[in-house]
C-alpha cells in the first residue's frame, strides 16, 4: 500500500491551446515515464482524432514517479482534461479526482474565457491551484502582464506563478516541486468501507466495460466482490492497474489511488460515470457526491446512410456512450432516413466528435440532420412540451407560444476586435449585458442570446470576425417565448423531415433562400426533374429546380468494351445506393450536411 | 449467330481521343503479326468446333495499312479452319478503312477476297473538326474515298461520324449531317464525342485547355443527328448506329445480343462458353505468346447466370428493337418483368422504356440517358 502522504493527484488545466498537453509530455519525459524515443508528441492525446485536431478531448490518466529534493520518492497521478468549452463536464469529472490542479496560462495571451470556466470548475471541487505561465521563450510573451491578469481577473495570488516553456523543456523541474509541495496529499481511510468514484470508463472488446476509479476509502483488491452503489449489480474484481503510461497490473487500490479496473462487465449501460463503487459486503453507507448530472445543448438525428447499418449504429453507440456518457441518445425514425437516433451533445464540437469518433471507430458511414436545441412549446391546450426534434414541431394552429433556450455568453477579446463582435451578436439577436475593460487592451462582453444562434456558425464567424483573438464561455439561463416558426423542404412536394430546421420568423425568408439554394448545388441532375422548396406551413417561401438530366449515355459499346462498359454502369448503380432515395430523388450525404451550416 | 472479330493494332499516328490499342506502323511488324494471329487462329478454332459463324470484322487500329496481301493470308487461315452457317460469299465481312491510306488497288483486291462491307473513318466534314480531332485526311480524301469504295464493288459502305467536337456547333453539325448523306453510304455510326480516360484527349480537359459542350448543346445535337439521318432513310436501329433497310451491320447486332465470338489479336477480347477473355494489350507479348501456339489470353471473366442475364438486357437495350422478354425466358429461364419487378414498371411508368408485345426497349427519352436507366438494371 502506497502511503497516501507520498501521493499528489493533479490536472492540467488550461484555455485550448495555451500547451496543456506539451506540458504533460514534458512532465512524463523529465520523470522517466516515457523515454524521449517512445515520446510521440502529446502522448496523453491517444485518439487518432485527438492528435489530428490537436485537442484533447478525453480525459487521460498516468501514474508517474517523482523523487523530490527533499529526497522522498512521490507518486503522482496527472489526469489529463480537456480543454474546449463542450467539454466541462469532462474537465469536472477529472477534476473530481484531485486534490490540485496546474492552471497554464498562455504568457503572450493571457487569460481566457476557458480560463475563467476551468478555474471555477477546480474551485468548486476545492483544489489548490498553481498557477503557470506558458511559453515564455516567445519574444511576445509578456508574464508580468498576464500574472496581473490573473490576480485581477481571476482573483488568485500569482507571485509563485511558475515561467515556464513547456515546448523548450523550461521549468519542468519547478512544477513538479510545485506540485509536491503544495497539493495536499489525499485523505482517506483504509480501514472505513470502501468507496471509489468511477471518473472514465470505456469499452473494451475481450475484457468488456474498463472503469477508471479513484480510491477514496478503504482498499480494493482483485478477486474481491463489489457493488455498484447506483444499480446495485454485483460484480467479482478480475483485474486492477494503473497506467506508467502502458498499463501495468497491480494487486490492490488503495485510498488516493487512482487506476483502472476490469470485472467482466458486459452490459454498457451498468457502469456509470460518477457512481461509487463499495464491496458486496460490509458496503458503505453513503455514496460519494458524483457529478452534477450534464444537460444535452444541442440535439441532432444520426441515421446510417446504409439503413441496413441500424444495429450497428446502435451497438456503436451504447459503446461510445460507455466512453462519453455527456451525449444521450434514444431512437428516432424520419420518413426520409428511416431508423436513427436523435442525440444530445454539449455543444456543436461534442456533436463533430461523436460523429467523427462512431464513423471512425466503428466503420459507420452516417448521416446528421440539422443540429436544434431544445425549445419549450406551450400548446393551446394548455400543455407544455419540449422539442428536440423540429420535424415533431406541433401544427401552428396548435402552439400557444414557443420558448426557445437562451444562454449567458461572455466573450475576452482584444479591444480593437470589439466593434465588429458587437455588430456579430447583434445580428444573432443577441441583447448585450455587460462591457468591461479587463486591461487596457483586454474587452469582456457579457450577452444575453438565443443558443439557437450559435449552434448554427456563431463559432466560425467569430474566429473570422475576431482573427481568432476571442473566446467565448457560455451557460443555459432559462427559455424565453420568440417569434419561432418551422422551415420546411420540400422535395419534389414531399417534406423531408430531416432537412426542417427552426428559425426566428424575420430569418426564414433568408434562410429558406439559402438553403434551397445550397441543395441545388449538391443534388446532382437526375433522371427527374427536381423541385427543391423552402416552406412555412402551407406557404412556399423559395423555390429552386434542378432540371433532369439530358444526356448520359455511353457512346460505343462493342465486343471489347462489354466487360468496362458493364462496370461503368455497376459503378453508377453503387454510387446510387449510396445516396438516400426521397420519392424518386436521390439525395446525397452532402445535402444533409448542408443544413448544418448557416 | 456467333462472329469472329480480328484486331489490326497499327496507326499512322495515336489520335487524341482514341483508346483502342493501337502501336505506330512499323512495317516490319506486319509479317510477324500476321503469323502470329494465324497461328492463333489455328490454336483456337479447336473450342468452337460446334459453332458457325456468320460475320468476319476486321477493325483497328487502321486495318486499311496492311498490305492486302497479309489480309488474304489471315482470311485464308480463317476460311479453312472455322466453321460457318453459309458459302463465303454470303457472310458479312467488314473492314475498317481510314480515308487517308485508301488505294483503288487495295480495296478491290480485299473485295476480290471476300470483304463485302468497308467501315470508313470519316469521323466528321469539316476543316476545323478534322484538325481537332488531328486526324490525318482532309474533307475531299472521305468524299473520294467513298466513290472508289464504290467504283471497286462495294455495295455497304458505312462511315464513322462524331459530334460534340470543342467548338463544333449545331449547324456545323447540320452541314456535316448533309455532306455525310450526300455520299450515299448505306450506314452510317454517329457517335458522341467521348473523353476516355488516360488519353490525350482526357489530359487537356483535365488541364482546362479543352472545354467539353455543355449536356444541353449535346441533347439538341443527338436530336438533331437522329432527326437527319431518318429523314434520308438512315434507321437509327443502335444508341449510335443508323442504317438503310436491310444494311445493320450484323457482327455489332451479334455484341448486343450478347452473342458469342472469337477475337483475335492483340487486346481481342472473345466470349465463348460464358467465358468472356481478352488478349494481352502488349505487341510483343502477344506475338511471342501466339507464335509460340499459347494462348495470349490475359483476362477473363465468367458472370453467373443472373449477372449474365443483366448484362444481355443491358446490352440489348442499347438496340432500338430491345429485348424480347420470351427469348430471354428461353435463354435463362426467366421472365425479366418478374426479375425486375417494380423498377422496370417504374421505369416503362415514367416514359424511359416502352413495352410493346413480347418486346422492351428504351424511349427517345430513355435512350438519351441511357446509363442512368440501364444502371437501375444492371
Amino acid at each position: 500500500m502506497i502511503n497516501p502522504e507520498k501521493i499528489r493527484n493533479f490536472s492540467i488545466i488550461a484555455h485550448i491551446d495555451h500547451g496543456k498537453s506539451t506540458l504533460a509530455d514534458r512532465i512524463l519525459e523529465y520523470t522517466g515515464a516515457v523515454s524521449s524515443r517512445e515520446m510521440k508528441k502529446q502522448y496523453l492525446d491517444q485518439m487518432d482524432l485527438e492528435r489530428e485536431r490537436g485537442i484533447t478531448i478525453k480525459a487521460q490518466t498516468v501514474r508517474i514517479r517523482y523523487t523530490a529534493e527533499d529526497g522522498e520518492t512521490y507518486t503522482l497521478n496527472l489526469i489529463d482534461t480537456p480543454g474546449h468549452v463542450d467539454f466541462s463536464y469532462e474537465v469536472s469529472r477529472s477534476l473530481a479526482a484531485c486534490e490540485g490542479a496546474l492552471l497554464i496560462v498562455d504568457a503572450t495571451q493571457g487569460v481566457e474565457a476557458q480560463t475563467l470556466a476551468n478555474v471555477y470548475l477546480a474551485l468548486e471541487n476545492d483544489l489548490e491551484i498553481i498557477p503557470v505561465l506558458n511559453k515564455i521563450d516567445l519574444a511576445s510573451a509578456d508574464p508580468e502582464r498576464v500574472a496581473d491578469e490573473i490576480e485581477d481577473i481571476i482573483g488568485l495570488d500569482a507571485s509563485e506563478a511558475i515561467e515556464v516553456s513547456a515546448k523548450k523543456g523550461i521549468g519542468t523541474k519547478e512544477v513538479l516541486e510545485a506540485i509536491v509541495n503544495k497539493v495536499p496529499p489525499p485523505e482517506g481511510n483504509p480501514d472505513n468501507p470502501l468507496r471509489a468514484l468511477i471518473f472514465d470508463s470505456w469499452f473494451d472488446p475481450y475484457q468488456g466495460a474498463v472503469v477508471m476509479i479513484r480510491v477514496v476509502d478503504g482498499v480494493v483488491r482483485t478477486g474481491d466482490r463489489i457493488k455498484m452503489m447506483a444499480t446495485g449489480r454485483t460484480y467479482e474484481v478480475t483485474r486492477l492497474g494503473v497506467f506508467q503510461p502502458e498499463p501495468v497490473d497491480v494487486k490492490e487500490l488503495a485510498p488516493g489511488e487512482v487506476g483502472f479496473m476490469v470485472a467482466a462487465i458486459k452490459t454498457v449501460r451498468d457502469t456509470q460515470i460518477g457512481d461509487t463503487i463499495t464491496h458486496e459486503k460490509n458496503p458503505a453507507q453513503e455514496a460519494l457526491p458524483g457529478f452534477k448530472p450534464v444537460k444535452a445543448m444541442v440535439f441532432c438525428g444520426l441515421y446510417p446512410v446504409d439503413s441496413a447499418q441500424y444495429d450497428q449504429l446502435k451497438e456503436a453507440v451504447e459503446k461510445l456512450w460507455l466512453n462519453d456518457p455527456a451525449f444521450s441518445y434514444e431512437p428516432e425514425s424520419s420518413i426520409a432516413l428511416g431508423f436513427g437516433f436523435r442525440c444530445g451533445f454539449l455543444g456543436l464540437l461534442h456533436l463533430e466528435i461523436v460523429q467523427e469518433r462512431l464513423e471512425r471507430e466503428y466503420q459507420l458511414k452516417l448521416i446528421s440532420t440539422a443540429p436544434a436545441v431544445s425549445y419549450r412549446v406551450t400548446l393551446t391546450s394548455g400543455e407544455v412540451i419540449h422539442i428536440h426534434n423540429p420535424a415533431q414541431m406541433p401544427d401552428p394552429g396548435k402552439i400557444q407560444e414557443i420558448a426557445e433556450p437562451f444562454v449567458e455568453m461572455e466573450i475576452y477579446l482584444p479591444k480593437e476586435y470589439v466593434g465588429s463582435v458587437m455588430g456579430l451578436c447583434d445580428e444573432k439577436r443577441g441583447e448585450q449585458k455587460e462591457m468591461k475593460y479587463l486591461t487596457q487592451d483586454r474587452v469582456l462582453l457579457k450577452y444575453e442570446i438565443p443558443f439557437n444562434e450559435i449552434v448554427l456558425d456563431f463559432y466560425d464567424r467569430l474566429k473570422s470576425v475576431s482573427r481568432g483573438y476571442a473566446s467565448i464561455d457560455y451557460d443555459f439561463i432559462e427559455h424565453r417565448p420568440a417569434n419561432l416558426v418551422k422551415l420546411d423542404i420540400l422535395i419534389n412536394k414531399q417534406p423531408v423531415d430531416a432537412l426542417s430546421v427552426i428559425v426566428h420568423r424575420d430569418k426564414a425568408y433568408y434562410r429558406g433562400r439559402d438553403l434551397a439554394g445550397r441543395l441545388r448545388k449538391v443534388i446532382p441532375r437526375q433522371m427527374f426533374e427536381v423541385v427543391i422548396q423552402a416552406a412555412i406551413g402551407a406557404k412556399v417561401i423559395a423555390r429552386e429546380r434542378i432540371p433532369p438530366l439530358r444526356k448520359d449515355v455511353t457512346a460505343k459499346c462493342y465486343g471489347g468494351d462489354i466487360t468496362r462498359k458493364r462496370k461503368l454502369l455497376e459503378k453508377q448503380k453503387e454510387g446510387k445506393k449510396r445516396m438516400k432515395q426521397v420519392g424518386n430523388v436521390e439525395i446525397p450525404q452532402e445535402a444533409f450536411l448542408t443544413v448544418l451550416k448557416a | 449467330m456467333a462472329g469472329i472479330y480480328i484486331h489490326i493494332p497499327f496507326c499512322v499516328k495515336k489520335c487524341p481521343y482514341c483508346d483502342f490499342t493501337s502501336y505506330v506502323t512499323r512495317a516490319e511488324d506486319f509479317g510477324v503479326y500476321t503469323e502470329a494471329v494465324s497461328a492463333e487462329a489455328l490454336l483456337r478454332c479447336g473450342d468452337v468446333k460446334e459453332l458457325e459463324f456468320d460475320t468476319i470484322y476486321i477493325g483497328g487500329g487502321t486495318p486499311s495499312l496492311f498490305p492486302a496481301g497479309l489480309v488474304a493470308r489471315i482470311l485464308e487461315t480463317i476460311k479453312y479452319n472455322f466453321n460457318f452457317s453459309k458459302s463465303w460469299s454470303k457472310l458479312e465481312i467488314s473492314i475498317e478503312a481510314n480515308p487517308d491510306s485508301l488505294t483503288p488497288d487495295w480495296l478491290e483486291t480485299v473485295r476480290r477476297l471476300g470483304v463485302n462491307r468497308l467501315s470508313i473513318g470519316g469521323q466528321d466534314f469539316s476543316k476545323k473538326g478534322l484538325e481537332f480531332l488531328e486526324r490525318p485526311h482532309s474533307v475531299q480524301d472521305t468524299i473520294e474515298t467513298i466513290s472508289i469504295a464504290r467504283d471497286a464493288g462495294f455495295e455497304s459502305i458505312s462511315l464513322d461520324l462524331m459530334f460534340g467536337i470543342p467548338g463544333q456547333s449545331v449547324s456545323d453539325l447540320e452541314k456535316t449531317l448533309e455532306t455525310a448523306c450526300s455520299c450515299l453510304c448505306q450506314h452510317i455510326s454517329c457517335y458522341e464525342l467521348t473523353v476516355e480516360p488516360g488519353t490525350m484527349l482526357a489530359l487537356r480537359v483535365e488541364s482546362g485547355d479543352v472545354i467539353m459542350p455543355s449536356e444541353d448543346l449535346l441533347s439538341e445535337m443527338t436530336d438533331l443527328a437522329e432527326a437527319y439521318l431518318e429523314s434520308q432513310g438512315l434507321k437509327q436501329y443502335e444508341i449510335s448506329n443508323f442504317a438503310l433497310e436491310g444494311h445493320e451491320c450484323r457482327h455489332n447486332l451479334n455484341y448486343w445480343a450478347n452473342g458469342q465470338y472469337v477475337g483475335l489479336g492483340c487486346s481481342a477480347v472473345s466470349y465463348i462458353h460464358g467465358i468472356r477473355s481478352r488478349n494481352t494489350p502488349s505487341l510483343a507479348d502477344y506475338v511471342r505468346m501466339a507464335s509460340e501456339g499459347q494462348s495470349a489470353a490475359t483476362f477473363s471473366e465468367s458472370l453467373d447466370e443472373l449477372a449474365m442475364l443483366r448484362e444481355t438486357v443491358v446490352l440489348g437495350l442499347r438496340t432500338n428493337r430491345g429485348v424480347s422478354v420470351s427469348g430471354l425466358v428461353e435463354r435463362f429461364g426467366m421472365d425479366i418483368k418478374e426479375f425486375y419487378g417494380d423498377r422496370l414498371k417504374r421505369l416503362v411508368q415514367a416514359g424511359f422504356m416502352i413495352e410493346h408485345g413480347d418486346r422492351i426497349s428504351l424511349s427517345r427519352k430513355g435512350r438519351r440517358i441511357a446509363n442512368s436507366v440501364l444502371s437501375e438494371l444492371v
